[in-house]
């Protein structure tokens, strides 16, 4: 009986060290950088950077900052990211968080809900968007680790309604949307190895689901969640008499951005925007450029000067952001 | 259903669970509960029904054929149910083969329970075996589900020694299970889906990775099929060990043998012993060949017209192994004709050899000899399974060996090339220092009398739960799980 005892105290033993060993390993890795680096090199995860999760951090944190007296706020996807950078030093009233596809409408919204809470000078809100980030969702590739871990770390989450909370849980686990694991995710690279594998496993190998697109999205239109959080923007923005744009990204000059475009006015249309002002200035707005100007056919090619012109033609074109400087 | 699946893993914690938590005489039913949920867990609908219908036909014609009765009937009923079992195995893994092209898709494990089946309505026609008449305990061991996924081929006449239901829970024998399950899992996860990586993108562009790559890929070929197919082995029967049952090796050291016939009696042990049962002796037993061994002894003489029955014998055996493996070319020749060439050869020279080393005078007690030996089987086998590889057919496999000797690119295995092939320097470190790993596990099971585990299990406690977590360790950081996600997603990030 003693002996079958110690077997037990063993087994429960060796769990419980595994579990304290992999806790110690998480929490130095998330709190001591150096520490995360060594550890990611031996466990072959320096790859696992969380660039976006922690820029998408940064973001919100320079919307709650409010020391600085911004009257406008400039959201978006990866193309907007880029493209207002160059002038972000010359207009201080402007905030420009571009972010990215994953992020989808939903992050977008609560970038506007906060900056509107934090900001009460707050008058213009600009989105800036392409046909990609409409038939964006919650997927697995990025909607976990780009969309909800800033949510979760910087403590926004709630401005999300309880249903995206919600399907979120269960499509990535109510335990990997708690503060300590986002925390691990958004910090450890060896965390953020195990925790966005293991959200794939789950993906792949429990749902059956297949989970090799980088990007899943409803292609031909606007998703649900970004229909819902659309909705939730314009409602917001009239609520708080605050003027919202949203103006399309630069396009290539290419017969697919063409189609892209005027499949957009139908997904527009489809989602009970046809009469809508925002989704006219939408398709109005769109600009086409040669295709040299666009490093993949979406993100336009790096360059200071170039970036400035084509800010300046959409300005120009929406007869929008009148107070914006371009130097 | 993939063995390294959540599925899998659940399936089998909840089996574990439910087989220990009920009385000892209702444990064999749980067994059979869950051999269907994997069934209909691993299988459409169709796949169930054609494993079902095989188990049916099985278990029927068993009873019929130990029932006293006419001998033709019986063999009637024999050679019928074989047959159909054999016939559906055929058509639905290899119609290629014959020209058909038939949509449906295997069930899983087919090639394991299909000669599982043969094998036992033989044994009943012979008198070895006596036919099961319940068949709930019949589908016990016939559809035992782990064995579904990887083998090994179990011959149901040892289902006494395999399966006990009489014995409590055995810590030991659990652990020790669950350490192979863990030991399969480092060979399957960390070594095998790595290898795999260089071996798909060489052979997936043969034509520019010519000269040296290929030979890197033949050779890597062989530790991804070993790492993988024992790997899962391992698996299989570490679970199997935690139900407290002891299924029979598949392997047994084979990098080790001497020649190609020892190698395959180590390398895949129940397919080898089911062909030998099955195949080759009935074969050669058979009135046929009684015959052409008597013709061939008067025209070449007694020693040689006894041998060509045999070798007549293992061709057709060595045929079905090959065929077995895959119904196309490249199988039957990598892993059949070639192999049976070879170990023909070796017997009919053999003579000559044994002249040569008394001539040379030749020490074969040396372990240079003996070292000399394990690399010359190594070779023939690495050969051999270069055109199993070949997916794409025979001709792929000789264009393989054409591009091997094309260029002299001895360079690529220091001036970076190799970075290219999918693998960063992290995972090329991870992947020879596991193989080293395996050829150490290896080399000390192949000195010692007991198994590895048995010695592990001998030293002290901190090093024996050292050894179990930093495995446990190594199969979680460096484990390949399916398609892993992404890291470098978002490109655009690094601007």
């Amino acid at each position: 009986m003693k002996k079958k005892k110690n077997k037990i105290i063993c087994v429960v033993g060796f769990i419980a060290l595994s579990i304290v060993i992999f806790g110690v390993v998480a929490v130095i890795t998330t709190y001591n950088e150096p520490i995360n680096q060594v550890v990611a090199k031996v466990t072959l995860s320096e790859e696992y950077t969380a660039e976006e999760g922690q820029a998408r951090v940064e973001s919100i944190k320079r919307i709650q900052d409010t020391s600085k007296d911004y009257s406008v706020i400039v959201v978006g996807d990866s193309v907007c990211q880029y493209l207002f950078e160059s002038v972000e030093e010359d207009n201080p009233s402007y905030l420009f968080v571009g972010s990215s596809r994953p992020f989808t409408i939903a992050g977008q919204y609560v970038q506007i809900k906060e900056f509107i809470d934090y900001h009460p000078n707050a008058r213009e809100v600009y989105m800036v968007e392409g046909i990609s980030t409409w038939e964006s969702i919650l997927d697995t590739q990025g909607g976990y680790q780009q969309l909800m871990v800033p949510l979760i770390e910087t403590e926004t989450i709630n401005d999300l309604d309880e249903e995206t909370i919600d399907y979120a849980k269960h499509n990535y686990s109510s335990l990997y949307m708690t503060y300590p694991f986002a925390k691990m995710v958004n910090h450890s690279n060896v965390c953020r190895k195990l925790i966005l594998n293991s959200i794939m496993f789950y993906h792949q190998d429990i749902r059956g689901e297949d989970t090799s697109a980088l990007f899943e999205s409803t292609p031909g239109e606007i998703s649900p969640l970004n229909q819902h959080y659309l909705k939730k923007i314009i409602q917001l923005c009239e609520e708080k008499n605050i003027t919202l744009h949203i103006i399309h990204d630069p396009v290539s000059n290419t017969e697919q951005s063409k189609e892209d475009v005027s499949k957009e006015r139908e997904m527009f249309d489809n989602a009970g925007y046809s009469d809508s002002k925002y989704a006219d200035e939408y398709i109005n707005s769109v600009l086409y450029y040669p295709e040299e100007y666009f490093v993949d056919g979406t993100h336009i090619v790096r360059e200071r000067e170039l970036e400035n012109t084509i800010v300046q033609q959409m300005k120009d074109k929406t007869r929008t952001m009148n107070d914006l400087v371009i130097k | 259903m993939d063995i390294i699946s959540l599925r899998f893993l659940i399936l089998v914690i909840i089996s574990l669970i439910a087989f220990y938590i009920t009385p000892l005489r209702v444990r064999r039913y749980i067994i059979v509960i869950f051999n269907f949920a994997f069934l209909f867990l691993a299988n459409d609908l169709y796949q169930v029904i054609g494993i079902v219908l095989c188990m049916v036909i099985t278990y029927i014609s068993a009873i019929i054929v130990e029932k006293k009765g006419s001998l033709p009937l019986k063999k009637t009923i024999v050679v019928l149910s074989v047959v159909i079992i054999a016939g559906m195995m055929v058509l639905l893994k290899d119609s290629k083969f014959f020209g058909l092209s038939i949509d449906w898709v295997a069930p899983l494990g087919i090639s394991y329970y299909t000669l599982s089946c043969i094998g036992y309505i033989l044994d009943v026609y012979w008198g070895v075996d006596k036919a099961e008449k319940n068949p709930l305990r019949f589908f016990m061991f016939a559809g035992y589900y782990p064995i579904m996924t990887s083998g090994p081929i179990i011959s149901y006449k040892d289902r006494d020694n395999i399966f006990s239901f009489d014995k409590r829970f055995e810590y030991e024998k659990f652990c020790f299970g669950a350490q192979r399950v863990l030991w399969g899992l480092f060979k399957k996860m960390v070594i095998a889906a790595r290898v795999a990586t260089w071996v798909d993108a060489i052979y997936g562009d043969y034509h520019k990775y010519a000269g040296i790559y290929i030979w890197i890929a033949v050779i890597l070929f062989v530790i991804q099929l070993y790492a993988d197919f024992s790997g899962c082995i391992d698996i299989v029967l570490g679970i199997s060990e935690m139900f407290g049952f002891k299924l029979p090796e598949n392997f047994n050291l084979p990098f080790l043998a001497k020649n190609l016939s020892v190698f395959w009696r180590k390398w895949h042990i129940t397919l080898g012993e089911w062909l030998r049962s099955y195949i080759f002796y009935p074969i050669l037993k058979s009135r046929p060949f009684q015959k052409i061994g008597k013709t061939t002894k008067k025209r070449f003489g007694k020693r040689l017209g006894k041998k060509i029955p045999v070798w007549l014998s293992l061709v057709i055996t060595w045929f079905l192994i090959g065929f077995w493996h895959g119904g196309a070319w490249n199988y039957i020749f990598g892993v059949g004709l070639f192999m049976a060439a070879i170990i023909i050869l070796g017997e009919m020279l053999e003579p000559l050899w044994k002249y040569i080393i008394k001539v040379l005078h030749i020490n074969t007690d040396t372990k240079a000899f003996k070292a000399f030996q394990i690399i010359r089987t190594w070779i023939f086998f690495t050969f051999g399974l270069s055109f199993f590889r070949s997916y794409n057919g025979l001709r792929e496999g000789f264009d393989i060996w054409k591009e091997a000797f094309s260029t002299w690119n001895i360079n690529v295995l220091w001036n970076g090339d190799l970075l290219e092939l999918g693998l960063d320097l992290g995972n090329i470190i991870v992947m020879f220092f596991s193989i080293l790993v395996l050829i150490i596990i290896s080399i000390i099971r192949s000195r010692s009398d007991c198994s590895v585990r048995q010695l592990i299990a001998s030293k002290n406690i901190v090093f024996r739960w050292a050894c179990y977590l930093i495995l446990l360790v190594v199969v979680i950081i460096y484990g390949q799980y399916a398609i892993e996600f992404d890291a470098s997603a978002f490109i655009y990030g690094k601007f």
